[in-house]
């Protein structure tokens, strides 16, 4: 009997704590719904994907393979074409 | 002598204190969301950290709170608020809203969570602000493979020009950050409409940016997928009216050349100085103090090492430059990386492993710090590029993070080192971030700026390269090369920066693209670049003269 009646009380103080619990929910206003799409779009903080990727792209330059650092081509010398500095240079 | 050594103290300790009681501006709070134990629970402190460097060019001292630990009364000790609603339906603090009500100072409300205020009856917003919000919009209906484009509030009017919202639809996926809150004026006596927007595919126009008094609401979180002409720039311009800043700079323009180093073409620099010479154009030279190809990839598998006491060519070039405008901001100390802890495993990171290629402070391979990653050894590697420049009898007057990305204890070391920066940067939620974690992972964010910011999340003065460079699609001859972007489009950007109150105008140029097997029109493109950006009414200006 004496279980039965905590059983009886564990079981009200369930429902007044769902009670007061459902109340407080009910406080909170309900949020608009979420647009059509949102579960298929991802969302990145900072810059686009084309602009992270100015970041490193045709930063290569293969025209300096086996590049003499040396020899001055704005200067004409023989052996040397050169530049006189007003336009591209000339590549050998 | 022992109270001269005390005074002596006493003014070091002044001098380290400096910094913080230094700025001038308007304080500002920013609260952002922070739900524990989500996937997400850092993605509010990265946009936290985007808007706090902004708030960098107003010299603003910034606090970042998670809004949940916001304390009644708090809005009041600063000049202005931002609460960026990052995360839908996270909890504001009654206390919070509560306070905007009745708060004199500035508030600004961005995106979501609005209707926890405006749909409250308690906080009478609507007759108290004359705008009501009725709801969220974003894309116009579920993508798919016959409908990849369905559209949303992607063109925002600023100035009289249209600043875009990015989309890209691929497989499935959709990259992007379309939802908005949509709200009406309803009291014209209290509440404006500053900025519109507009959804091209419906028809539809709605308040982007809404003022009533000294409460603001931005619809959008203007933090992600940002570019040159993105809407990004309208909140950089409006944060001069938010934050009651009433003077600003005149437009000024930045011409620098990348990636200069032992390798340099002089003819190809003597040309582009003689140019910007006749027209008295200042400019700068992004320069490699020390030229390293371990790996031999550009001279047959030989091994190379150019330091600056041989680097005749690039002396040559220098001198002729800074004899006629040009100044020198240091580009990496080799603007490469050699993994000396596990047996050279990275020393590709990621291409060749050559100067000029590859990342220097920043593990892309992994997406990590690299392995060495320490404030002491970037300072070393500063310091030694330093000393290499210093050997030539070069001065850099600015600092650039070779592929604008290093780690956060790299750049913490840069605002040590270097007076200026000159760059865009990559910032971290995380001094070692932790981007695949389940649950609060961390974030990377790349961050453009328009105009100069005077001390950054990480305390670097960054001067702005916001309109990125000219591109050619040579993939015959780089197969990573493989895209166009022309001078055009940069003197467009050069457009959409200008509606930037004191914004900058601010490039970059590779000389190679003047060699001619190549097969580029890179100096008649790059005259046309500059004519274009000096047609805007920019004045020309270099790192070394800006405060």
């Amino acid at each position: 009997m004496k279980a039965n009646k905590h059983l009886l009380r564990a079981g009200v103080s369930a429902a007044v704590l769902l009670l007061w619990g459902f109340s407080a929910q009910a406080g909170k206003v309900t949020p608009p719904p979420l647009p059509p799409g949102s579960q298929m779009v991802t969302v990145e903080a900072g810059m686009t994907p084309a602009e992270e990727k100015r970041n490193e792209r045709a930063h290569k330059n293969k025209s300096r393979y086996k590049k003499n650092y040396l020899v001055d081509d704005s200067v004409s010398s023989p052996g040397n074409s050169g530049s006189n500095g007003n336009g591209n240079a000339k590549k050998n | 002598m022992k109270t001269l050594k005390r005074l002596v103290a006493l003014l070091f300790v002044l001098c380290m204190a400096l910094p913080a009681w230094a700025q001038s501006g308007p304080r500002a709070l920013i609260l952002y969301d922070a739900p524990p134990g989500q996937t997400f629970t850092k993605l509010g402190f990265a946009y936290a950290i985007m808007l706090r460097n902004l708030l960098g060019h107003f010299d603003s001292q910034v606090d970042m709170v998670p809004v949940q630990n916001y304390t009644a009364g708090q809005v009041n000790n600063y000049a202005a608020t931002f609460y960026l609603g990052s995360y839908y339906d996270n909890q504001v603090p009654a206390a919070f809203m509560s306070d905007v009500t009745t708060t004199t100072k500035t508030v600004v409300w961005f995106k979501y969570n609005l209707w926890q205020m405006a749909w409250d009856s308690q906080y009478n917003f609507q007759s108290r602000f004359g705008f009501a919000f009725s709801g969220l919009r974003g894309l116009n209906a579920t993508p798919s493979a016959s409908n990849q484009t369905p559209g949303f509030f992607d063109t925002i009017t600023y100035k009289s020009l249209p600043f875009v919202k990015y989309y890209d639809y691929n497989g499935g996926a959709v990259a992007a950050d379309p939802d908005v809150g949509i709200v009406s004026v309803t009291d014209t006596t209290k509440a404006t409409t500053l900025v519109p927007m507009s959804n091209p595919t419906t028809g539809e126009a709605a308040p982007y940016v809404v003022r009533s008094g000294n409460f603001w609401y931005v619809a959008d979180l203007p933090f992600s997928y940002i570019g040159p002409r993105d809407r990004y720039l309208v909140l950089c311009d409006l944060l001069y009216d938010m934050l009651g800043v009433t003077t600003w700079e005149t437009p000024k323009a930045m011409v620098r050349l990348e990636d200069v180093g032992a390798m340099v073409t002089v003819s190809s620099m003597k040309t582009l100085t003689n140019y910007l010479y006749q027209r008295r154009i200042p400019f700068s030279i992004a320069t490699i103090p020390y030229y390293a190809d371990p790996l031999g990839v550009y001279n047959g598998n030989v091994p190379q090492f150019v330091p600056m006491s041989q680097a005749t060519n690039l002396k040559t070039s220098l001198n002729y430059a800074l004899a006629r405008g040009g100044e020198v901001v240091m580009h990496g100390y080799t603007h490469q990386y050699t993994d000396t802890i596990h047996n050279n495993l990275y020393t590709r990171n990621k291409y060749t492993g050559v100067s000029g290629d590859d990342y220097e402070f920043w593990n892309i391979v992994t997406n990590t710090p690299v392995a060495e990653d320490s404030l002491a050894w970037a300072l070393g590697r500063y310091n030694a590029g330093l000393q290499e420049l210093a050997s030539g009898g070069y001065t850099p007057t600015a600092w650039e993070t070779p592929h604008y990305q290093g780690s956060a204890l790299a750049s913490k070391a840069a605002a040590q080192t270097f007076a200026k920066t000159y760059q865009r940067v990559v910032y971290y939620t995380a001094d070692t971030p932790n981007f695949n974690a389940a649950v609060e992972k961390d974030f990377a964010v790349g961050q453009i700026f328009p105009y100069p910011i005077k001390t950054d999340y990480y305390g670097q003065r960054v001067l702005p390269e916001s309109l990125g460079n000219i591109e050619y699609d040579i993939s015959a001859i780089d197969p990573t090369s493989n895209y166009n972007y022309t001078w055009q489009t940069i003197v467009t950007n050069a457009q959409y920066v200008k509606t930037v109150r004191g914004g900058y105008a601010s490039f970059f140029f590779h000389p190679f693209w003047l060699e001619s097997d190549l097969g580029v029109p890179g100096l008649a493109d790059f005259k046309s670049l500059i004519q274009g950006v000096n047609n805007l009414g920019f004045t020309w200006t270099v790192p070394s003269r800006i405060n």
